[in-house]
């Protein structure tokens, strides 16, 4: 019992993660009909930076900031030049982001270096706690501090999804661009927002996954795998078919790892399947385009 | 100047198509770098010229092409490892993607568009994750060799120069195959699909019946490469189905030409040229490859085989302002 | 000659109907968009279902040709309940469509479009190994319909060259090449040219008279001397139904076009105000 309440703690930790990642992937496809491809290579991008700056400063925060503007800003470069060159040819974004992934991966693998890099916890967070729970297993303050961050974030997100005025032009935007259009707001703007809100998150995303999962060179695929699932299971677009896809999507990486080693990354796209041939566009998808 | 322009016209193909045809043969004689490297370009270009039969016909991008590569392939080495003959180890493999692809399908044609391209990549990644992970069927990372290649008679592919002609072979029928195919009203109904699914269905069409056969067809072809792959090689391991593999499938027929069958192909020259000959002298070579194929989206749309198809229409268009000023 | 009455003009009630719907109703999310309509067309019947923007026009042609599905009520087509049936088995059995937004296959020349839908009852659509250009049948059907309106010498163009006007006739030949019993048109003039317009009027008076035509159209001029019989159409209710006269003598037409307020009968309460 405790080693099943450690692997959901971890299941939770990963789904934590994976949102970061996904939602921004979720909300740029539902505002801009773009699939983002690189989504996991800015995140890989981010937790590099961050490893850097942390060697540099020796200050675990600072390199989550510095990720996170660091991405952001790449972010809404990316989207200033290739994205609106591109302007809104689904399949030709696409391809071209799945371009960039060769390119970041490989400056990547240039800079960094092909073995594995870890991002260590600072102090408290770097230790473990005795959790009182099921007669108090011992578990690591990082993994929880993750899971913490993860939660403010989402409800920091619905918060401003649902209470401010950006917001509710973003919705509108995965509810029916045209309408934004004809309400005579200003699409690029909110595009651009969108974007580098996504790259941040990534950025983000990238230094806790970083303490957790590893930096290496393919972990971006990885994470964008998480990501494509999440999207799949919860409904390319919507905001809370992110959160529950991650939930699902975590939790059920971590059981297979858990206890069916040999075919872990397979049952991961179980619930994939699933939704698919019951729900095609997600749990929490539009019912129509 | 105007007969010589007609002569082009009418023999440029040809003649390329038989010149290239001698060339590959010559050029396949002798053992060495040489046609090594063309039959790694051979096998590869029958995936590339499946997938835009997909991509560039049907408008379904894959990009979990190489897990079907590594189906056929895996099927030939783990039947072997059990000690089947080498002709059944061919059906396995053979058989094996054939029952994949008719099972996926049935998924794969729920979706298009972005969710297409998704779902496929979903269903790579789980083939690639069953081969790194699942070791007691697949040797995980090390992968399974392949060492004994079916004969009969006096043709045995163990001999590297048998081995090299069949492929050759196989390459010209799957191409020509495929140019049956999409020049056949089945094929017509593959571009009606891919310019308007909807207005197909109401003049009659099953179109996702049409997408289903597409798939099938595309996967099992994939599968027939993964043989080919297992043999030439000696060796399939998860390596050959990751992420990177798939987008390289991908490279080759955007960069090639969607919807052309040939410039996929070419394509695939051009990739393996890049993976095996620039990775000598350019370390960074994936980078020029992803600003290569990011080119390709930007300026070419057409790539190299609109190119060159341009370039016919631009002589076309001489030959008639010709005959009229004659 | 009130809504949802049976009879269309000129035709005995026991004739069996080329196309009916029996009590159609089609409700999004709480909106209906077509309430309880039930209409008869006879065979060779040129009909018109006529309305303002909004009326539900667009909903109730897509019940008919399939691309919904009522909530509740009947498809017929020559008697045949056809009401669960997708669209390509409705075209098996007769039943040819066109679409108001154009919908012709743009990358492919007039030539191909016109193939692929020769093809398109056949089996010889599955047909993997001969060449489409060596069904010499099909292709010369294709291009006798071609030249019937106009399009021979653009054979070879592809359909996104295509003026707004050619483009418009394609897709009706598109239909036609099916050799429907039924052909359901969606607003076969919308956005032409006044010049354009009379074109397709011309065309669509040259059809053959055994062949049964249904039109949706906001615009009653493009009816007039199209149409034999109609149906209005008002807040997804249908408000009369039969000969054109009857129709274009109507007064409650006449105020729905005139744009005063018309409680449709069948809708309970609440009545919308005219356009």
């Amino acid at each position: 019992m405790p080693q099943f309440l450690a692997q959901t703690l971890n299941g939770l930790t990963l789904a934590g993660i994976i949102f970061l990642v996904s939602s921004g992937f979720t909300l740029v496809f539902g505002v801009m009909r773009v699939t983002n491809l690189s989504h996991g290579a800015v995140y890989l991008l981010g937790g590099y930076t961050g490893y850097s700056v942390i060697g540099a400063t020796h200050n675990f925060f600072y390199g989550l900031v510095a990720a996170a503007v660091a991405m952001a800003v790449f972010g809404f470069l990316l989207e200033r030049t290739l994205i609106s060159w591109l302007h809104r040819s689904e399949m030709s974004e696409l391809l071209a982001t799945l371009g960039l992934i060769y390119v970041i991966d490989d400056i990547a693998l240039a800079i960094w270096g092909g073995s594995p890099l870890t991002i260590n916890l600072p102090g408290f967070l770097g230790k473990s706690s005795t959790l009182p729970l099921a007669g108090g297993i011992v578990y690591p303050n990082g993994r929880l501090f993750i899971l913490a961050i993860s939660v403010v974030v989402a409800v920091g997100l619905y918060a401003l999804l649902r209470r401010t005025r950006v917001g509710a032009i973003i919705r509108a935007g995965v509810d029916d661009r045209d309408m934004v259009n004809a309400l005579g707001i200003n699409v690029r703007r909110v595009f651009s927002l969108v974007f580098t809100l996504g790259a941040l998150l990534a950025g983000f995303a990238g230094v806790l996954g970083g303490t957790v999962l590893n930096l290496y060179t393919g972990g971006d695929s990885d994470i964008l795998l998480f990501a494509l699932a999440v999207v799949i299971v919860g409904g390319l677009g919507s905001y809370e078919g992110a959160i529950l896809g991650s939930l699902v999507i975590g939790l059920v990486d971590n059981y297979g790892t858990a206890y069916f080693p040999s075919v872990a990354y397979s049952i991961l796209f179980l619930p994939v399947i699933i939704v698919l041939l019951v729900k095609p566009r997600g749990l929490l998808g539009k019912a129509s385009t | 100047m105007l007969a010589a322009l007609q002569l082009s016209r009418r023999f440029t193909g040809p003649v390329a198509g038989v010149a290239i045809a001698v060339i590959l043969v010559i050029l396949l004689q002798a053992n060495g770098f040489t046609s090594t490297l063309i039959v790694d370009m051979l096998v590869y270009a029958i995936v590339a010229m499946s997938l835009d039969f997909l991509g560039g016909y049907t408008g379904l991008i894959s990009l979990g092409q190489a897990g079907f590569l590594g189906v056929g392939a895996y099927g030939v080495a783990i039947a072997e490892a059990h000690f089947y003959p080498p002709w059944a180890a061919v059906g396995v493999g053979l058989g094996a993607v054939l029952v994949l692809g008719l099972v996926l399908g049935v998924v794969a044609v729920r979706v298009k568009g972005i969710s297409f391209v998704i779902i496929t990549l979903a269903m790579g990644q789980v083939l690639w994750g069953l081969a790194f992970q699942w070791v007691g069927l697949s040797e995980g990372d090390n992968g399974i060799p392949v060492s004994i290649l079916p004969s009969i008679g006096p043709y045995d592919l163990n001999n590297a120069l048998t081995l090299r002609m069949t492929v050759l072979v196989v390459f010209a029928v799957v191409a020509l195959l495929l140019i049956t195919f999409t020049r056949s009203p089945f094929g017509l109904s593959l571009r009606g699909i891919r310019s308007n699914e909807t207005r197909l269905a109401a003049l009659g069409y099953r179109t996702g019946l049409h997408r289903y056969l597409a798939w099938v067809i595309a996967v099992f072809f994939t599968g027939v490469a993964g043989v080919l792959y297992v043999f030439v090689n000696g060796l399939i391991s998860p390596t050959t189905m990751d992420f990177s593999a798939n987008g390289f499938f991908v490279l080759m027929v955007v960069l090639g030409g969607l919807g052309s069958i040939w410039g996929p192909a070419l394509g695939a020259v051009v990739i393996v040229l890049f993976q095996q000959e620039l990775s000598i002298y350019l370390d960074r070579w994936q980078t020029l490859m992803g600003l290569t194929l990011i080119a390709v989206v930007l300026f070419s749309p057409g790539g190299l085989w609109g190119a060159l198809r341009a370039a016919g229409r631009r002589r076309d268009a001489l030959i008639a302002r010709l005959q009229e000023t004659s | 000659m009130t809504a949802g009455s049976a009879a269309t003009a000129g035709s005995p009630a026991s004739t069996v109907p080329a196309l009916a719907g029996a009590g159609l109703c089609r409700r999004f999310r709480g909106l209906t968009a077509v309430d309880d309509v039930s209409l008869r067309v006879a065979p060779g019947a040129r009909f018109g279902i006529i309305g303002p923007n909004g009326a539900g026009k667009t909903t109730l042609f897509n019940l008919l040709s399939g691309e919904i599905r009522p909530t509740a009520g009947r498809v017929e087509l020559f008697g045949r309940d056809i009401t669960g049936l997708p669209p390509h088995r409705r075209a098996a059995l007769g039943l040819g469509r066109t679409f108001q937004i154009t919908r012709v296959f743009t990358d492919l020349t007039v030539l191909e479009n016109l193939t692929l839908a020769m093809h398109g009852l056949s089996r010889s659509k599955l047909s993997l190994l001969r060449p489409w250009r060596s069904y010499r049948g099909m292709t010369a059907e294709a291009a006798e319909l071609a030249g019937q309106f106009g399009l021979a010498r653009r054979l070879t163009a592809v359909a996104a060259e295509l003026s707004h006007g050619e483009v418009r006739e394609l897709e009706v030949l598109l239909a036609l090449a099916l050799k429907p019993r039924v052909l359901l048109l969606d607003e076969p003039a919308a956005g032409l040219s006044p010049a354009e317009r009379v074109e397709v009027q011309a065309l669509l008076r040259s059809l053959p008279a055994e062949l049964t035509l249904v039109m949706i159209e906001h615009d009653i001029d493009v009816l007039r001397g199209v149409v034999d019989s109609a149906a209005v159409l008002h807040l997804g209710a249908l408000v009369a139904q039969g000969a054109m006269a009857d129709i274009q003598s109507d007064d409650r037409v006449r105020d729905i076009y005139l744009g005063r307020a018309v409680r449709p009968p069948g809708t309970a309460g609440e009545a919308g105000s005219g356009p």
